[in-house]
């Protein structure tokens, strides 16, 4: 008879998944369905103009790079440490003390060392040593050097779009070395042969061409703005007018076109129209000037630059006094941190004022344009909104602070400020996740595509779990944010990781709230899903 | 096996300074030279490091923002994490340089129930705070300390200084606190990359190799106060010889004291091209040098290239009878 | 000796050791991080997978509530069907719990003649990784689901214009006459 014995541990050898113990240098960058974005189109790059266009797979073992790619990269390297000092100190200055370690989304949710941003910044590091230091060219490997190979610019392929530009590490490191601008650095290098994602350069160009990012052209724009006015017509029975391409108003309002399009960002442009109306405010929107959000800042200075001058073009055509500015984030990180740089002063505008209140916004002084969370924040605090925030009641609200207001504004209280007066119930998530703190989106930086949702909700899960705890909690069910590519991102983020919160921008909710003059009694809110007590 | 490198590579330094002072009879090269060599390297080194920094540009303004920005006039500015003048920038930089403001973030001190009993929990972050303070200001005070070795006469402050560092008055001669916090706080900085295979994973031999060498350096030193009692005289002698530019090697001076002379001399020569330099470059740390104030004040720069928008003009040509047909106003009709 | 007893007795030593299994399959940097970190907002990997491990645990010792034992591998296989495993990578964290038991009690039992009461409890470790596989497939759904509906959901109003779908208008449809 056969003997059937077998060692206890003998079944499951097969099932030891351990990792392999190599330094970080010798482990190859691992392409896995969902782990990268699909690359930039070849006609996309050569629209915006931009070398080195080609079909190409990052799974393909051949790039297809340009011949002379080494030397495209040491050139474009050298020309940033100079334009840059920003890099050059980053570069240098890093004593690896692993503060930033566990402060990556990314990291967090995958356990991927070099999603670390010590790491991930090593991986453009050890090449700067190579070629820009003499102790990394003497010494080599052992300070920490390498040569660029294909291998490694791989590497930086998969892991610098594996980075939000989200600032998180920054804010715990010694230094303040900022992995967003060394991803902004390392994807300008990848440009230059051609290696770039097509969820970025097509924006960028569609955003060049219609002014905004679908590439939708004016008159479907305009069409679609109707299309909301008659929902706003639905719901309070006021029909409602929006100016749009008009001249000798007060304000240019802009705000990203996702809010235009997408569901739920159509809801809080709503709300914005629905506010105009109430206060009476003197304004006009662009279809030219029609894209808030900048998808350039995911890929090129130059070409953020040239989408940001849209809009002091436009004001400037427009003969408006000021421009007011929607809910979105890395709009605003371009518009506090980069626009007067970019493109500004602007002297032909005047200091904001607000028309209401009488209010100057003495923050903008020089470049402008007022953040509409500070200029709702400073009507409901001079009380010249009606509101009633019991309409909101069905809600139970928490905040999601977007990384750049966060990290690259401080817009910390006008939001919430707001949140607090048009809804009864807020409850906060905890404090390690929000605020300066806030755990990103995972698909802010030209990285919320749809093949990149395995990595999305691992990056998302930070923030995913401090939702999924106030919601079982407090039962929060509705998760307000302040921009555009978060309300896209979030949907699917609280669908897997805390099912049954919806996600919504802070003037849907204002929208909601607010009182219009001859409107008629609310049955449903901007949903059209029943208000409380009108329920059946 | 960086860290293993990065010993040997001190190990042999000290040897060096031993075999060449005991065998080699090289007092004068170890004792003069070679000091003299690493202050100019040192100096030289980081003065064009630095101007090699600043001659980079900034263009854009971007601080990282770490509280309420500058707004309403009712809602409260967090004016050291977000400051927008020069002046909240400063102590900003105060709070970063002598506190080391953004590492204490790291300490969460949280307390929480596991399996229903109270846990005071902290973040490992916590402790590199901690160390990587006591590590800093230790250096700084031996620094100041010796201070009495190249002054004359000695500056009123480090009298001061040594007294309150030896305030505990233990041994003779007198256990300096500085001494002891200076191992203490290099020992966790070095187990720390040793133990935990995050950090072992992140540190290449330029990480061990300065922990090492202070080690060296503080250890050698200790050696000399408590163990050798080295004659502090003839040490002085040279000292102030190397200071005056009129070097003399007085007789009588330990090996141990040439040892430490040519750690710290190989420090100072290392210093410029490493890592260590972290401590001028935080100073020129665009995300914590300058105000959150790029919307109040204009920010130029230097190379801002010169790019025009897609043209209002090109777009409605572009779109015109469209726009014509939906009522949107147009500059010229078609 | 009875196996089942000796498992409800050891239970707290196993959730540890099953838990330093399942961390063993990711990079050894990454483990001693996330089983030292505490916070469950800072470390939601490390956290969850201790806290659900254990309520696993009891739920199998247990083997009263179906529902239960799928929520709390919900919580696990969650996490790992959304990072860099293969499918039977991202479900062989039930297999380690087979293992740990067959490990540990083998040999006692095989010298008190009682194998049988291990057969009996793999047996449940089996059901176990099918409910798992249930659940990772569930996931795995969500997930493709999730992007087709964000495509849906970028366009909504472009859709809309195209005339490619109507809104359902608020209030009752009319009935038909």
């Amino acid at each position: 008879m056969a003997d059937f014995k077998t060692k206890p541990d003998e079944l499951y050898k097969s099932i030891d998944h351990t990792p392999p113990k190599a330094g970080w240098m010798d482990v190859p960058a691992q392409f896995r369905p969902g782990n990268w974005c699909y690359p930039a189109k070849p006609e996309v790059l050569d629209y915006i103009g931009f070398p080195n266009g080609r079909k190409w797979s990052p799974a393909d073992e051949d790039w297809k790079l340009p011949e002379n790619w080494k030397d495209i990269i040491h050139q474009g390297f050298r020309e940033r440490l100079e334009k840059f000092r920003s890099l050059k100190i980053f570069m240098d200055v890093c004593v690896r003390c692993g503060a930033c370690a566990d402060k990556c989304h990314y990291f967090i949710g995958s356990g991927d060392p070099k999603n670390m941003p010590v790491l991930r910044a090593e991986l453009l590091r050890s090449v700067y040593r190579k070629d820009f230091t003499t102790a990394g060219k003497i010494l080599g490997k052992l300070n920490g050097a390498r040569v660029l190979e294909e291998d490694v610019l791989k590497e930086w392929f998969l892991y610098f779009y594996q980075c939000t530009e989200c600032r998180r590490c920054s804010l715990f490191c010694p230094y303040g070395i900022d992995t967003a601008e060394i991803t902004m650095m390392a994807r300008e290098l990848l440009n230059l042969v051609g290696c770039n994602i097509n969820w970025i350069q097509e924006p960028v160009a569609n955003c060049q061409r219609t002014g905004n990012h679908l590439g939708i052209q004016p008159h479907a724009f305009k069409d679609i703005v109707d299309f909301m006015v008659d929902d706003i017509e639905e719901v309070t029975g006021k029909r409602i007018h929006v100016p749009m391409n008009e001249k000798g108003h007060e304000i240019l309002f802009i705000t990203p076109s996702g809010d235009v399009f997408a569901d739920p960002g159509i809801y809080t442009f709503m709300g914005y129209l629905m506010l105009f109306d109430a206060i009476g405010l003197d304004y006009t929107m662009s279809t030219y000037a029609s894209e808030g959000g900048n998808f350039g800042l995911f890929t090129d200075n130059v070409v953020a630059k040239k989408l940001n001058a849209k809009m002091y073009a436009e004001a400037k055509r427009l003969g408006v006094k000021w421009i007011l500015g929607g809910e979105c984030g890395h709009m605003w990180r371009v518009i506090n941190q980069y626009m007067d740089t970019f493109n500004g002063p602007p002297d032909f505008l005047q200091m904001p004022k607000s028309p209401i209140t009488g209010t100057v916004f003495k923050n903008a002084a020089s470049t402008k344009m007022v953040h509409i969370t500070e200029f709702t924040a400073d009507l409901i605090k001079h009380r010249k909104l009606k509101l009633d925030p019991s309409r909101n009641d069905h809600f139970t609200v928490t905040f999601h602070d977007s990384c750049n207001p966060a990290r690259g504004m401080g817009l910390l209280e006008e939001p919430r400020y707001v949140i607090k007066n048009v809804c009864n119930n807020f409850y906060e998530m905890p404090a390690q996740t929000i605020r300066e703190q806030t755990f990103c989106c995972a698909g802010g930086a030209g990285l919320g595509t749809d093949e990149f949702m395995d990595m999305r909700m691992r990056g998302g899960l930070p923030r995913g779990n401090a939702l999924r705890y106030v919601r079982d909690k407090y039962g929060v069910n509705r998760m307000a944010c302040i921009c555009a590519i978060d309300r896209a991102t979030l949907v699917p983020l609280a669908d897997y990781w805390a099912n049954g919160v919806d996600i919504s921008g802070i003037h849907e909710l204002v929208g909601n709230a607010l009182i219009l003059d001859g409107e008629k009694e609310r049955e449903v809110d901007l949903r059209q899903e029943p208000l409380p007590g009108k329920e059946g | 096996m960086n860290a293993f490198y990065s010993l040997i590579f001190v190990f042999a330094l000290v040897l060096i300074a031993l075999f060449g002072v005991g065998a080699a009879h090289l007092s004068y090269f170890f004792g003069v030279i070679l000091p003299l060599a690493a202050v100019i390297v040192f100096i030289v080194g980081i003065v064009l490091k630095v101007l090699g920094w600043g001659k980079s540009a900034v263009p854009f303004r971007i601080p990282t923002t770490g509280g309420q920005q500058q707004s309403l006039d009712w809602i409260k500015q967090n004016k050291w994490d977000n400051p927008s003048t020069a002046s909240q920038t400063f102590i900003r930089m105060v709070f970063e340089v002598l506190f080391f403001r953004s590492l204490f973030r790291n300490t969460s001190v949280s307390l929480r129930n596991e399996d229903g009993v109270p846990v005071v929990a902290y973040s490992s972050a916590k402790w590199l705070w901690l160390f990587a303070l006591m590590f800093h200001y230790s250096f700084l005070i031996i620094v100041l300390r010796h201070l009495r070795l190249f002054m004359d006469p000695v500056p009123f402050f480090v009298p001061v200084l040594d007294f309150m560092d030896g305030i505990l008055q233990i041994g003779a001669p007198r256990l300096y606190m500085s001494d002891l916090l200076i191992v203490v706080g290099l020992s966790f900085l070095l187990l720390r990359r040793l133990v935990v295979p995050i950090f072992r994973y992140i540190s290449n031999a330029a990480d061990y190799f300065p922990l090492l060498l202070i080690l060296g350096i503080a250890l050698s030193g200790i050696y000399m106060r408590y163990f050798g009692k080295v004659d502090v005289i003839a040490i002085k002698e040279l000292t102030m010889g190397l200071v005056t530019l009129s070097p003399k090697v007085p007789a009588g001076i330990d090996a141990s004291f040439y040892v430490h002379i040519a750690l710290v001399s190989t420090l100072l020569i290392y210093f410029p091209f490493s890592k260590l330099m972290h401590m001028g470059g935080v100073f020129l740390s665009p995300t914590r040098n300058m105000p959150n104030n790029t919307r109040i004040v204009h920010h130029e720069n230097p190379w801002n290239p010169d790019v025009k928008p897609h043209s209002y003009e090109a777009y409605e040509d572009d779109f015109r009878e469209h726009m014509i047909e939906a009522g949107l106003p147009v500059e010229k009709q078609a | 000796m009875d196996l089942a007893q000796r498992l409800v007795e050891e239970r707290t030593e196993l959730a540890t050791k099953w838990l330093d299994l399942l961390l063993q399959t990711y990079p050894e940097q990454t483990q001693k991080l996330w089983r030292r970190n505490k916070d469950p907002f800072t470390n939601p990997v490390g956290q969850t997978f201790r806290q659900a491990l254990s309520e696993l645990l009891d739920l199998v010792l247990d083997w009263s509530d179906a529902e239960a034992v799928s929520e709390a591998l919900d919580k696990i296989v969650r996490i790992r069907a959304v990072q860099d495993f293969s499918p039977s990578q991202a479900l062989s964290f039930v297999y380690l719990l087979k293992r740990l038991v067959r490990e540990r009690y083998w040999r006692e039992l095989e010298k008190a003649g009682a194998l049988n009461q291990l057969w009996n409890f793999e047996t449940r470790l089996d059901n176990l990784a099918l409910m798992a596989f249930d659940v990772y497939t569930k996931c795995r759904e969500q997930v493709y689901e999730m992007r087709v509906s964000e495509v849906k959901h970028a366009q909504h109003k472009l859709l809309l214009r195209a005339k490619m779908i109507v809104d359902i208008p608020a209030g009752k449809a009319e009935e038909a006459g």
